[in-house]
C-alpha cells in the first residue's frame, strides 16, 4: 500500500510536472550601443611611395602644406585659428594647454614658414610687392574659408576684427 | 584831139577817191595798229562792257602770230566784295577769218583756270533779255582744258565747300551740226569739306562726265556720270550738312538736269565716330542708277540700302593687348546712308560671338561705362538698331585672360529698335536667349537636357552693374550615376570672378547650392551644395547599392574648397528627418561565409553581432564630415529605440602615422 502511495505521487508528480519555465524576456527591449571607428588606407601603388618620413623641413613647402592640411583643417573646425589679414594663419585660442597646444603651435609656425616661402616666390616670379602679394593671398585665403571659420577683416573705419564667416 | 584828155572833173574825183581811201586806209591802220597796241585795255573795257558788276585784271592780251590772241593772267574779282571768281594763267583764242565770218572760232585753250563759285556768283553775269538778238551762235571747232580748278565755298556753314580738278577736250561744240556728238568732261581729286572739320567727307578720285549738247538741251540729261573709286566719310560732317536749314539758294541753284545713268564703283564708305575707342567701319559702294534727277542724287544714294561684313573681328583688352574680351566670327551690319546719319541701322546680325568672360571684358565695360557715362541713362547721340539678330554665341571663361574654359552653351538673340551706346561696351539691354539642347560630356560623365534659358549684360540695368547674368533651365542633368530633374543654374560673371546658384529636384527632394569662382591663374573656387528632403534610401542605394542603406528624408549642407578639378576641402553635416532604418546588406556576405564548423553557440553569437550591426532603427540619425584632399572623417550618429551607432570613418591618404587629427578620436 505504501507502495502505491508512492508511486501515484510519483505519478503524479511526473503527471504535474513540466520543464520549468525560463523567462528571457525583458521589460524593456535590450539596447545595444556601438561605436566604432572604421580606418581606411588608402595605399601606395607600387614604385610611388610617399614619403613617410616625419622630416616635414626636407619637402618643398607645397608639398609639406598639404601633409599638414588635414591638421589645419582639424585646428580650424575646432576654432584655434584663423585667416590673418597678411595671407599667414594666427593662432585664436592662445591658451591651447599641453602637448596638443605646443603641436598646434608648432604646426602652425611650419605652416606659416611654407606660406611665406611661397608668397615670397610669387613676389620674384610676377614682379609684385610682397605686401601686395599677402594682401592677395589674404584675400583668397577668406574667400575660401569655409562657414564659421575665423577671418580678419577690415571695418569700415579701417581697424580689423576677427569675425566667424557667415 | 581833145576827147584824148581825161576830163578834169573826173580826175578830180579819182584824186578824192584816192585820198579817202588812203585816210581810210591810214585810219584803219591807226586803228588797228591802236588796237594792237592797246589790246590788253580793249579786252578790259570790253569784259567791263559785258559785266559791269565785275573788277578785271588782265596782264596782258597779244597776239601770238596773225591767228592766234593770248590772255595772259586774267582775273575777274566780285567789284562788291572784291572776292576772286575766276583766275585764268593764260587763254589761246586760235582763229582764221573765214571761220570768224562764220561765227566760229578754231579753238580756245584754257591754262590752269581757277574758277571761284561763290554765293552769289549768278547775280555778277547780267540776264540777257534780249533773246535771239545775239543772231547766229557761236561755235567751237575745239576747247581744251588740260588742267582747271573750281572751287566753291559754301554759302552757310552748313553747306559743304567743293573743289575739284578738271580737264576737257571739247570738239565741235555748239556746231549744230554736231549737236548729237557726246562731250567728255573730266574730273578729278574732288574734295568735300565742311566748316570746322579738317578732313574732307567726301573724296572721289575721278569723275567722267559724258553729254551731247542735244541730250542737255532737249532732254535735261546728262547721259552719264561715272564715279571710279573716292572715300565718303559719314560722320559729323554729314550730320551738321543734313542738321542745318534747308538751303533754299542751293535748291534754286540745282539744275533740273536728271543724269541718264550714275556708275558709282569703289568708293570707299566709312562709318565715322568721333570716339577714338570706336573702331570705323569702312565698306564700298558699288552701285548704278538710272535717270536719277540731280536734285535727288543724294537721297536716292542715302536710300540705297547697303550691307557690310566684317568676319573675325576681335576686340581686345585695355588693359592687356593680348586679351581677347570679344569676338565675332562674322558681322552683317544692314543699313542705308541716310539711316546713318540718324544713327540708325537697320538690321545687325551677329553669326558666333564669342564672349571672353574674365575681368578683362568687365575691365573694358568699366572703361566704356567710364569715357561715355552710359549707366543708367540714354547715350546722347547713340545708335539704334532697328532689327538686332544674334546667332550662335558661344561664352568662354577667361580666367586671367590666358587660361580659357568653354562653357557648354550657345545663346542667339533677336531684338527690334535696340538702343546701344556702341557694339562693343556689351550695354545692350537684350536678353539672350540661350537655346535649349542636349549636351552630353563624356570625360566629365555629364550629360543635360536644357529646356531654355537666357543671358543678360549689365543686369539689373538700373544698377549699372559691370556683370554679365545667366540662367538656364534643365529638364534632366545627369553626372556620373546621379540624376536631378527640372533644374536651373544662374551665374553672375563680373570683375572678380563668377558667382553661381542652382537647384532642382532630387530623390524626392530639392538639392540646391552655390560656387564662387575667382579669377586667378590657378582657377581656385568655392562651392557650397544642400539639400532638403532628399531621400535617403534611394540615395544610398545609387551611392553603395545593395551593400548599404538608409532610408528618410535627409537634409544635408556641404562646402567646397578646390583648386581647378581638384577638391582641396569638403566640409559638411547632416540630418535625416524623422527617422529611418540602417541596413548593411554587405553584412550578409559576412554571415553567408560563417563556417559551419563552428559550434552552435559560436555561430549563433556571431550571427546576433552581425544582425545587431546590420540593421538598426533610428529615430534620429545626424553626422558631419570633413576631407582635406583623400583623407578625412565621418561620423554617423545614429539613435533609436534600440541603441544607438556610432561610427566614425577616418580615410588615411596613406599608410603614415603622421598627423595629430587621426588620433584625435
Amino acid at each position: 500500500m505504501e507502495k502505491h502511495s508512492i508511486m501515484l505521487l510519483l505519478s503524479c508528480l511526473l503527471a504535474g510536472c513540466t520543464t520549468p519555465t525560463v523567462n528571457l524576456s525583458t521589460s524593456e527591449p535590450i539596447k545595444v550601443n556601438i561605436d566604432m571607428r572604421l580606418d581606411v588606407y588608402q595605399h601606395s601603388q607600387a614604385g610611388s611611395k610617399k614619403p613617410t618620413t616625419p622630416s616635414v623641413v626636407a619637402l618643398d613647402p607645397e608639398s609639406a602644406r598639404r601633409n599638414r592640411m588635414a591638421d589645419i583643417q582639424q585646428f580650424k573646425n575646432s576654432l584655434l585659428v584663423g585667416e590673418g589679414r597678411d595671407g599667414l594663419l594666427v593662432l585664436i585660442e592662445k591658451n591651447t594647454p599641453g602637448e596638443y597646444g605646443d603641436y598646434v603651435r608648432k604646426t602652425l609656425s611650419a605652416e606659416n614658414d611654407d606660406r611665406m616661402a611661397l608668397m615670397k616666390s610669387a613676389s620674384e616670379r610676377d614682379k609684385i610687392s610682397l605686401p601686395d602679394v599677402q594682401r592677395k593671398q589674404a584675400e583668397l585665403w577668406q574667400n575660401r574659408s569655409f562657414k564659421n571659420e575665423w577671418i580678419e577683416v577690415a571695418k569700415p573705419e579701417g581697424s580689423w576684427v576677427w569675425v566667424q564667416k557667415e | 584831139m581833145e576827147s584824148d584828155k581825161p576830163r578834169p572833173r573826173r580826175r578830180r574825183w579819182l584824186r578824192i577817191f584816192g585820198a579817202v581811201v588812203a585816210f581810210g586806209v591810214l585810219a584803219l591802220g591807226i586803228s588797228v595798229w591802236y588796237l594792237l597796241t592797246n589790246l590788253t585795255e580793249l579786252a578790259r573795257w570790253a569784259v567791263h562792257r559785258a559785266i559791269p558788276a565785275a573788277v578785271v585784271e588782265i596782264e596782258n592780251v597779244h597776239f601770238d602770230g596773225v591767228s592766234s590772241l593770248v590772255v595772259e593772267k586774267f582775273v575777274l574779282r566780285d567789284r562788291a566784295s572784291n572776292d576772286e571768281v575766276l583766275r585764268l594763267d593764260r587763254g589761246d583764242v586760235v582763229f582764221s577769218f573765214d571761220a570768224i565770218w562764220r561765227n566760229q572760232l578754231n579753238e580756245i585753250r584754257l591754262v590752269n583756270p581757277i574758277i571761284r563759285v561763290n554765293p552769289g556768283i549768278g547775280n555778277l553775269f547780267p540776264v540777257s533779255d534780249k533773246k535771239g538778238a545775239a543772231g547766229k551762235p557761236w561755235s567751237f571747232l575745239r576747247i581744251v582744258c588740260d588742267y582747271g580748278e573750281i572751287r566753291y565755298s559754301g554759302n552757310t556753314e552748313h553747306s559743304p565747300a567743293v573743289s575739284l580738278k578738271f580737264a576737257m577736250d571739247w570738239r565741235d561744240f555748239g556746231d549744230p551740226v554736231a549737236a548729237a556728238n557726246p562731250l567728255e568732261l573730266t574730273i578729278w581729286d574732288v574734295q568735300a569739306t565742311v566748316a570746322g572739320t579738317a578732313e574732307p567727307f567726301l573724296v572721289l578720285d575721278v569723275v567722267r562726265l559724258t553729254a551731247s549738247p542735244d541730250s542737255i538741251s532737249k532732254r535735261s540729261t546728262v547721259d552719264s556720270v561715272s564715279i571710279s573709286s573716292g572715300r565718303l566719310t559719314v560722320g559729323p560732317a554729314l550730320e551738321k550738312i543734313f542738321s542745318g536749314p534747308p538751303d533754299a539758294d542751293s535748291k534754286v541753284a540745282l539744275p533740273a538736269l536728271k543724269i541718264g545713268k550714275l556708275d558709282i564703283a569703289n568708293v570707299a564708305v566709312r562709318l565715322d565716330d568721333n570716339r577714338p575707342e570706336i573702331a570705323d567701319i569702312t565698306f564700298r559702294l558699288n552701285t548704278t542708277f538710272q535717270d536719277i534727277p540731280i536734285a535727288n542724287m543724294a537721297d536716292a544714294v542715302g536710300d540705297l540700302p547697303q550691307s557690310v561684313e566684317v568676319n573675325d573681328l576681335e576686340i581686345m583688352s585695355p588693359h592687356d593687348p593680348f586679351a581677347k574680351v570679344l569676338t565675332l566670327r562674322s558681322v552683317i551690319v544692314r543699313f542705308h546712308l541716310g539711316g546713318l546719319l540718324r544713327r540708325e541701322l537697320d538690321a545687325v546680325e551677329i553669326d558666333r560671338p564669342t564672349v571672353y568672360v574674365g575681368e578683362d571684358l568687365f575691365w573694358y565695360m568699366e572703361d566704356m561705362s567710364k569715357r561715355f557715362g552710359t549707366s543708367g541713362t540714354k547715350p546722347s547721340g547713340g545708335w539704334t538698331i532697328r532689327k538686332l539678330n544674334v546667332q550662335a554665341g558661344s561664352l568662354v571663361i577667361a580666367s586671367s585672360g590666358r587660361a580659357n574654359y568653354g562653357l557648354p552653351l550657345n545663346f542667339r538673340a533677336t531684338a527690334s529698335d535696340v538702343e546701344l551706346d556702341n557694339l562693343a561696351s556689351l550695354q545692350i539691354e537684350t536678353v539672350f536667349e540661350i537655346p535649349g539642347a542636349n549636351y552630353e560630356f563624356e570625360s566629365y560623365q555629364l550629360a543635360l537636357s536644357t529646356r531654355d534659358g537666357e543671358l543678360r549684360f549689365a543686369y539689373p540695368p538700373e544698377k549699372g552693374e559691370k556683370n554679365l547674368v545667366g540662367k538656364i533651365f534643365i529638364n534632366r542633368i545627369v553626372w556620373r550615376q546621379y540624376e536631378a530633374s527640372k533644374s536651373w543654374v544662374s551665374a553672375t560673371f563680373d570683375a572678380k570672378g563668377i558667382n553661381g546658384a542652382f537647384g532642382g529636384e532630387a530623390y524626392g527632394g530639392y538639392v540646391g547650392g552655390g560656387f564662387s569662382f575667382f579669377f586667378d591663374a590657378a582657377s581656385p573656387w568655392i562651392g557650397w551644395l544642400s539639400g532638403e528632403k532628399v531621400s535617403l534610401r534611394k540615395l544610398t542605394d545609387i551611392i553603395s547599392p545593395q551593400n548599404f542603406r538608409m532610408t528618410g528624408p535627409i537634409d544635408f549642407r556641404l562646402q567646397m574648397d578646390a583648386f581647378g578639378k581638384n577638391f582641396e576641402r569638403i566640409k559638411g553635416d547632416f540630418k535625416v528627418r524623422g527617422g529611418g532604418k540602417m541596413k548593411i546588406s554587405k553584412l550578409d556576405d559576412l554571415l553567408a561565409r560563417v563556417p559551419d564548423t563552428w559550434s552552435a553557440l559560436k555561430s549563433s553569437s556571431t550571427r546576433i553581432a552581425v544582425e545587431t550591426l546590420r540593421d538598426f532603427d533610428y529615430t534620429s540619425a545626424r553626422g558631419n564630415l570633413w576631407f582635406v584632399r583623400e583623407q578625412g572623417v565621418v561620423e554617423l550618429r545614429l539613435q533609436g529605440p534600440l541603441g544607438s551607432r556610432n561610427f566614425d570613418l577616418v580615410l588615411h591618404a596613406d599608410e603614415s602615422k603622421e598627423g595629430r587629427w587621426k588620433s584625435i578620436r
